[in-house]
Parts: structure tokens; sequence; C-alpha cells
């Protein structure tokens, strides 16, 4: 391919505060319209805007998790434009001083190690919604939404093609997760994408003419998007025309986009700043006292899983990308189980079953404990490995403790030497067909054997033991 | 005397004393309003019902000998820039015609809970954008002194309402001087406080980082005693100053001895007329004779504080105008078949055009391009001009100078031409530029029997000072009794 | 500086603000003679220390992250000139 594609990300995440980020209305996805409202946050004459605390720390934690550097001083600023899910006619943002600047993030993308610099990260409020095909024949605003608190967190344009941006994407929802301040929840709306792309050809220097997509609500349909946006250009250039700078709307059911604006119609926000907020301050000791609340980040939880546990980085990546699974990961290890053990069962069985369930790990029924004492019952060989699969499933079914599974389904495996000797000669007894294969050089016909000894013990007979038995026993005749 | 003639300090001590009840009080001033208001025009709306309403359980508790605020059962208009739950809130616009607000301004919740009695809103330049009251949407105030002149503005009908005892005291607010110049036209005091000292939650936005709500009233212990209700920090308003200013009423103190009055020559300067220059000089001579010292001094860029005014409060107005738009309250066009077509003609018809070319002003000095010549300078210019004064009172503690550079002008007189009219400002925009409290009470009259009012100005927090000195200043000058307007006949 | 009639349709459409014709020059003379007025500030030089961003007043006003009661809707919507389905009602966008 003789084009590169570049991107660059506006990442916007809801913060999970109680109230909005200037008045104390519920910050709550999904009430009826109009109910979560106030004065201040539907923009009615007289009213004012108060900052709320939490979400400057949400937003420097994040700075903080992001490599950033926490601006000690910064100001809201206005940005104006008509539109009706903007009461106010401005939304408040930050224009010039931003609370973050000049982060970075380390990232895995296609079993690499990539980084992308982190441009700035903000704090905004949100616009309210609109419902278009109503059946009255109008549009119908909906300010609920207006007010809850936003980060926008601004790349440079350092991702090179659709999976990088998709991966990347992928860990800052991560890390938005890990440091606690937003749930993430795309299908609600919590986090948003804009998307810069633009084209040059691989060699070249000189960055292109950049288009922005916006309306992109998924990290797959980001990948689409980019997709086709880049493949629009590639034709475009090809066929001898110039891209232009523009802004487009990507319709995802569509598959397609399509011009919002030009540049010459791009909008004059005549940003300045807000006056009826005053600046935001930040001292050593609020500074440290947010900088110690952030936990192990997923990147230093890679580094110890890897450096520390020896896991695979494949096995470290996949479990680190996801809180969860890393949180329930962690307590199985303090508890004495093998690293490499609990990585294998998460990224197999457990991870097969969440699939087919569509839910979180955190959803089930399976307790850190539980698949404790499950590594534990195979280490002490009291089960097959067979048998464990089937006590998981139960585990997920039931809830109940694995060694009270164990014997309620009879699963006990039986290890001893003296009993399994006896079920050997037995099963050797009635298929002399097979002692005589095995004689004359077939060699799988102890597989034949092991197999009727293990229907034959319904399961239970330890089934190593069982062969190195057999074939002594058969090598013995 | 009449009971609407009297000021709230005498009425408050006939309530307590059971002389008169609040309900006398509340019929008398509306007696007087129904006998000038024609004539006067000061309010856009009455507030009878609830008025008596209020005015009965006042009654009530003084009856039962419970213990009342000072200024409990005592009239008081309130400019309609202000929202009062429940009571149309116009800001004298076509756009806000019908707005219903569903909550109280901090002050409104301020005075309630002290127990005053709401008359009416007052008559305004639209969106608080003018000096003569004559932008108003619904009708133009006249000056009580002389009813083909104008009251002055954009407080225009707090100040006439007061003056014509259309109302005890009153509410107005101040950007560039809107309080102050209908007070020195009208004949009566009017406060400006210290930028945030005041709540301006509730208070509909004209210019965010200049506004401040104020007391306008016909002595200066009733302006102690409505400051001492609406001063005060506020949660809902984070441009609200944390600092706690004491009691004013303790200032009201016939003491001058020693301080040092500052007469900045810039302001005496031959754009001012010379009845109100002598005016304000004679007053000087007076406090000098009461013991303060009087000197001449220079305020150097006295001259860059218009234009700094009118870059910053247009641009905040342009901004906080933007969402009158037909969508969420106010009036909306009929003639619309679009988003964009509702927006322009609601904004086009429901705007007057002094709203219009603020806001287009404003606009413009915020545009791509302009920023940093226009706004971004003001902004430089304005830490400048506050330096200015910060220097100033190192060496002062009250700077002395006119309001504005001439008296109530006739209706029409400077209609046709906006700059003529933004030059009313001159002597009153730095203070709002410096965040500065000033305080203007009458201090004679020009040969047309057109009260002049001086101009006291102290650093942010002095409120205190400005209280005495204007209280001193009205002890030993008899200035009241001149400005009773004639149309309410003999005292 | 003076402002030419194609800035003033500019910034009045920028404003959401219509000129009608016969209005047009009598806003075009005055808004030149505002300009010209707030011009004057060309004259002063401004040093660069004035132009960076100090602190000149308050200072990190919060409000706690607590949630109150919000307005009942009837209150919200109840001065919108349209309203339907407890909404704002505006003509239909296409986005």
């Amino acid at each position: 391919m003789k084009y590169e594609t570049i991107i660059g990300l506006e990442i916007h995440s809801e913060l999970k505060t109680k109230s909005k980020i200037f008045c104390s209305c519920e910050n709550k996805f999904g009430s009826k319209e109009n109910t979560r409202c106030c004065p201040v946050c539907t923009g009615m004459p007289g009213s004012l805007p108060v900052l709320n605390k939490t979400v400057v720390e949400y937003a420097m934690k994040m700075g903080i998790a992001l490599n950033c550097k926490i601006n000690r001083v910064c100001k809201q600023d206005r940005k104006n434009y008509f539109y009706p899910d903007l009461p106010k006619a401005y939304q408040i943002s930050q224009f010039d001083i931003p609370l973050c600047e000049k982060g970075y993030l380390e990232y895995y993308s296609q079993g690499q190690k990539k980084k992308v610099n982190i441009t700035r990260i903000h704090i905004e409020e949100d616009a309210g919604k609109l419902i278009h095909d109503s059946i009255y024949g109008g549009t119908l605003a909906d300010y609920n939404r207006c007010g809850v608190p936003l980060i926008e967190i601004v790349t440079e344009p350092d991702l090179r093609g659709a999976l990088e941006a998709k991966d990347f994407l992928e860990t800052v929802k991560t890390i938005l997760q890990y440091v606690d301040v937003s749930d993430c929840k795309m299908q609600e709306g919590s986090i948003r994408c804009d998307i810069n792309v633009s084209i040059r050809k691989i060699g070249e220097t000189k960055l292109g003419t950049r288009v922005e997509m916006k309306n992109v609500n998924s990290f797959s349909g980001a990948l689409r998007a980019i997709e086709y946006e880049t493949k629009r250009q590639i034709e475009l250039v090809e066929s001898g025309k110039s891209v232009d700078q523009e802004t487009r709307r990507w319709d995802d059911d569509k598959g397609i986009n399509i011009v919002l604006r030009s540049k010459e119609d791009a909008h004059d926000y005549r940003y300045f700043p807000e006056p009826d907020l005053c600046p935001i301050v930040i001292s050593d000791e609020w500074f440290n006292d947010v900088s110690v609340s952030i936990p192990e980040l997923p990147n230093a939880k890679l580094f110890r899983y890897i450096n520390e546990l020896n896991l695979p980085e494949y096995d470290a990546n996949i479990i680190c990308l996801s809180l969860i699974k890393a949180k329930f990961f962690d307590e199985c290890v303090s508890l004495g189980a093998n690293a490499k053990t609990v990585s294998n069962w998460i990224l197999g069985d457990i991870s097969k079953y969440l699939n087919e369930n569509n839910c979180e790990l955190n959803e089930t029924k399976l307790l850190p404990q539980y698949l404790f004492e499950i590594i534990k019952l195979i280490e002490s060989k009291a089960i097959s490995n067979s048998s464990a699969k089937k006590v998981l499933d139960n585990v997920f079914e039931t809830g109940k403790h694995p060694e009270i599974l164990v014997k309620e389904l009879g699963l006990i495996q039986n290890s001893d030497e003296g009993a399994i000797k006896e079920l050997a000669l037995k099963v050797i007894s009635m298929n002399e067909k097979s002692v005589a294969d095995y004689k004359a050089g077939k060699l799988n016909a102890i597989g034949f054997l092991v197999g009727q000894a293990m229907r034959e013990s319904k399961g239970q007979a330890n089934p190593q033991i069982l062969n190195i038995i057999v074939k002594e026993l058969l090598d013995n005749m | 005397m009449e009971l609407f003639k009297m000021t709230a300090v005498e009425l408050s001590t006939m309530l307590k004393e059971k002389k008169i009840s609040s309900v006398e009080l509340t019929n008398s001033v509306f007696d007087n309003i129904e006998n000038i208001e024609d004539k006067v025009s000061s309010y856009i709306s009455l507030n009878k019902e609830n008025a008596l309403e209020q005015a009965k359980t006042v009654d009530k508790s003084i009856a039962n000998s419970e213990d009342l605020p000072p200024l409990a059962g005592i009239p008081i208009g309130i400019k309609d820039n202000i929202c009062t739950k429940g009571i149309n809130t116009t800001c004298a616009s076509k756009i806000l015609e019908s707005f219903n607000p569903p909550y109280n301004a901090t002050v409104i919740e301020k005075i309630h809970n002290n127990k005053l009695v709401i008359t009416g809103k007052l008559n305004m330049d639209e969106f608080a954008m003018g000096s003569s009251c004559e932008n108003s949407y619904f009708k133009k105030t006249k000056n009580p002194h002389s009813l083909d002149r104008v009251p002055g503005g954009s407080s225009g009908g707090s100040a006439a309402s007061v003056s014509a005892c259309e109302c005890i005291v009153s509410l107005g607010s101040d950007t560039g001087g809107s309080i102050r110049q209908p007070a020195s036209f009208c004949g009566v005091a009017g406060l400006k406080p210290t930028y945030g000292a005041v709540s301006r939650y509730g208070l509909i936005a004209f210019a965010s980082s200049l506004d401040q709500i104020g007391p306008l009233a016909r002595n200066v212990s009733d302006i102690a005693l409505l400051s001492n209700v609406i001063y005060g920090k506020d949660n809902n308003d984070s441009t609200s100053v944390d600092y706690i200013f004491d009691d004013f009423t303790k200032s009201l103190v016939n003491d001058v001895k020693g301080l040092k009055i500052g007469l900045p020559k810039e302001y005496f300067g031959v754009g001012i007329d010379d009845s109100v220059k002598n005016a304000v000089l004679q007053t000087a001579k007076s406090f000098e004779k009461m013991g303060a010292t009087v000197k001449e001094m220079s305020l150097t860029l006295s001259k860059y504080a218009l234009p700094t005014y009118y870059i910053i409060s247009s641009a905040e107005a342009s901004s906080n105008l933007a969402r009158y738009d037909g969508v969420k309250y106010g009036y909306r066009t009929e003639d619309f078949n679009n988003l964009s077509s509702l927006y322009l003609k609601t904004r086009s018809e429901g705007f007057g055009d002094e709203v219009k070319r603020r806001i287009m002003l404003g606009t413009y000095v915020l545009s791509s391009g302009y920023y940093d010549a226009y706004y971004k300078k003001a902004q430089a210019v304005q830490k400048m001009i506050k330096r200015d004064f910060a220097n100033a009172f190192q060496e002062f503690d009250i700077i002395l100078t006119p309001v504005s550079p001439d008296t109530a002008f006739k209706i029409g007189e400077k209609t046709d031409d906006p700059l003529k009219m933004y030059l009313e400002d001159i002597c009153t925009v730095s203070i709002n530029i410096a965040g500065l409290p000033a305080f203007v009470i009458p201090c004679g009259k020009d040969k047309n029997n057109l009260p002049i009012g001086m101009q006291l100005i102290s650093k942010r927090f002095s409120d205190d000072l400005l209280i005495r000195a204007g209280y001193s200043y009205e002890q030993e000058n008899c200035i009241w009794d001149e400005m009773s307007p004639s149309l309410l006949g003999v005292k | 500086m003076s402002i030419t009639n194609k800035e003033i349709s500019h910034i009045a459409k920028l404003s959401m603000l219509q000129i009608d014709e016969g209005h047009f020059d009598k806003l075009a003379k005055d808004m030149n003679a505002i300009v010209k007025m707030v011009d004057s500030l060309q004259e002063l030089n401004i040093d660069e220390d004035l132009n960076k961003f100090t602190i000149e007043g308050n200072q990190n006003i919060f409000r706690q992250d607590e949630v109150k009661p919000s307005f009942p809707r009837e209150e919200i919507i109840k001065n919108a000139p349209e309203k339907k389905a407890g909404c704002f009602f505006v003509p239909k966008i296409v986005e």
C-alpha cells in the first residue's frame, strides 16, 4: 500500500460525578425528558454557573494517568454558537489554558508497543439531546444532558491506521475505568469520538489535508469510519483531485460520510474568558492528593505481569485491558494461585463463557476464591482437568463453592494406585485384542484401553496415573 | 406629611411603634401611584394584590409583637431585570415580554426574608442598555422634576419611582452608571456596591463582569438599611466575594475629619457642564469645612475608560443575549419556516435598535481577526485603569467627581446619535471597569431646577466609607428639602 | 479602522440578526462612529505583562458534588413558546 492514514482523535468522555458540572441536578442517564433540569443548566435568564470540584479532580486524575502536565492555574472560556441543544447559545469549555497538556500514552497494537502524544485534556459541559423524527413534524429538545460534565482528550496526529486508532481507543477506555472517572458506556453515549483523518504517500513527511469526522458512536464504528474515509481520500487523490478541509458526518447505518460544513463555513466561536467563573488554582497539596489516589495503571500492571509474574506479553495485555479481569487476576494471585495458570483460565474457559453469555466477569457468580479452589483441586490431583471444566460451568450456574460441587457431582478423582491397578487389570482382561495390538507394535492401543478404563470408572480415575499403570502392565506381560 | 413621602427609617419606627400599619402605608403608596403614574410611568407592572397580602402578614407579626427585621413592611420597587418568581420579568424588552421566572433572584429572597413589600417591577432601558430609559419597549419614564425630560438610565424607573414617592426605596442595577446617573438626574441617592458584594444570581445579565444590583432611596440611612439586606456572599454566584461587610448603619456617623478627598482633573474638563462642575466643587468645599482635605489629582487613563467599557460590556452582552432565540422562553416570531429564520426573525423583531447595536459591536470585537485588537486590548487597559485607581487610593480615601456631564436632558434630545448618548457615561464607567463602589447623592440644582448629583468613589470593600461620607454631607447640608419634585405638591 | 458593509453583514449573520435594507445605512454609520470611538485604545502601548493571564479576583470557587432536587418539568418548559411531549419544540432540523 503506498499510502498511510494519519489519525488524530478528540475523545469526549462523560464524567461519573453525582451532580452536573455547574448545578446540583443529578447526573444520570435515561430519565424522562427535562426532568433533571434547573434554571442553570437550561440557561434561564439570570442563572449563573458554579463549578463542581469533583469534575476538576476527575479530569486531573485522567491527566496524570496520561502523563500530562497539569496547569496549576487554568480558566474556563465561552464557546459561542447557536443550536437548539445549547440553551445558553454558548458552551462553557476551556480554550487557551486547559487543565492538562502535553501528555502521552503508550499502548499495544497488533503486538507492538506504540506511543501517542496527548495534546491536551480540558473540561466542558455537555449539550442536550435533539430528537429529530418525532411524530410532531419538528425537532424536540431535551435538556437533561445539558451540563453533564465532559473531558475532551485531544491527541496529536500520531495514530497510523484504523486498527491503531481502535486499539488506542480501547486503551483510553480502560484507563478511564481504572481511574474510575467514567463508566464508558458507549451505548449510553458516555464516550464519543471525533476523528481527524488525512493520508499521505509513505515516505512523505508533510501532513496531508485533514478531514474531521463527527458522530462516531462506537469503537467498531470508528474502524469503519476511518477505513471509509481513507478510501475516499485515496480515490480523490488518485483521480487528480485534492482533499478539501471539511467536517463530515459519519452515518454508521449507511456506511458513508457526508459533508457537514466546509472550511469557509467553519464556526467563528468567538472564544473569550467566562466572566461568571473564576480561575482554577491547583496547589501542590491538591495535586499530590489526587496523584496518590490513582491506582496501578494498565501500563504498570502490564510491566509487572510480564517482568515479575513472567506472563507472556499477549496474555498480560488482554488481562490488563480489562480492569475487571485484572482485579480478578490480582486477587487470585494474591490468594496464592500460579499466575500463568490463572491467566490460562481467564483467557480460556472463562472468556469463552463471558463471550457466550455477553457479560462481564464481575456480573457472574465466579469469585476469585472459587477459581483458586479449582486450581488447588487440580494441583492436588483431586480432580482431572476435564472435571475441573465441569466444575467451572457449575460455579457459573450456581455460585457454589467448588469443593462442595465436586462432592455433589461425584467428581473426586481416584488417584489411589492400587485401585487404579485393579481397574487396569480388569480392562486389560476384557480387551485381549487391544493387548495383542499393542504387543504387535500398535502403541495407540493404550489410548483405547485408557479410554475404556476411564469409562468404567465414570471419569474418576486419574488419567495420567492410569496411563502409566496400563503401560507398565502391558510392558510386563 | 403623607406616608408615601416619608423615608424608610422614619416609617420603620412608626410601624414598630404601631403608629401606622404596613397595609396603611402600602395603600398610601399605591394611592400615590394611581395619582401620578400616568405622568411619570415608572412601572412596567404593578403587584398591588400581593403587596397588600405581604403587608397584612407583616401587620399580623407586628400585632403579635414578633421580632421583625428593620425594613419589614416597607414598600420597595424592583427594576424589571431582577427575577421575581411568578411575576413577569421583562428587561423592558419585547423578547421577554411574557417571561415568568420560576425562581427568585437571591436579592429577592433576601427582600422576602426581610419582609419588605414589593410594589411592582420598574421600567428601564431594554436589557439595561441605555442612559435615558428611552430604550424601553413598553414606555418612556419621565423625570418627576420635569416631565418632558428623561429620568436617566438604565434604572430610570428605579430612580423616578423613588423621587416621585411611588415606592419608599427601590433596587436598580448598574453596569456603566445605570444606578448613579438616574439617581443624579432624579435627585435621589443611589449606591453601586463593590463588584461582587451583592449577588448577581437572578439578575438578568448584561455585562457579567460589570453588573451590580444596588439600592436607591430618598436618604442615606435608607440606603444603609437596604444595603444590609442585599449585601452578602452567595454560593450561587461564583463572582460573589467572601468579604463580610459590617452593619452599614454603623457608618451613619457625621465625621469626615481627616478624610483625604481627591478631585481628578480629567472629570472636570471641557465636556462637563459648568453648573455640574460648580455644584460638585461646592461640595468639595463643604467637605473641607467639615474637616476633610481636598486636593486635585489626576487619573491619566480616564479617557480610555469609555472605549474599554463599550468593548467589554458589548462583548459580554453579545454572548449573554444569544440565548434569546424564541425556543425556551419569551417572544417567538410567527414568520419562520426553518430554524435559521426562527432565530433571525425572533431576535430581529424582539430586540430594539440599541440592543442590536451593542450585540453587533460585541460580536465584532470578539470575532476572528479582531479579538486581539479590541477585546484583548480592552482587558489589558482594564488592568491599567485598575492600577490607576489603586495608585490614587494610596494617597486618597475618596475620589469625588460629577456623575454625568449634564443634568436631565429633554426626551428625544440624544436618541438620534448613539455616540452622543454614550458620552453620558464618561464619569461613571471607569468605576465599573475597576470594580469599585460609588455613591451618588444630590448636591444641588441647575438653573432649570434640575437635580445635580455628586459621585463619591472609594476603593473596593470601602463601601462603608462612602456611606459615612454621604451621611456626613447629608447631615450638614439640607439636600432633601429641595429634591422633592413639584408634581407631588408642597411637602 | 472603519468597518465595511460586508463586515457588517457578516457580523449580523454571526449575531443571528437580520438588518433590513432600510436600516442598513444608519446602522453602518452608527457602527462606524462607535468603532472609531473604541479605536482610541490603539493609541496606548500595552506592556506585554498586561496581556498575560492573571488572577484578578476570586479563585477556586467550587460546589461540592451533591445532588439537589431538580425543578419540576412543568416549571422548566412553562415559558416555552412551543412545546410538545415535555420538550422544547423547534422546526425540523436536517442533520
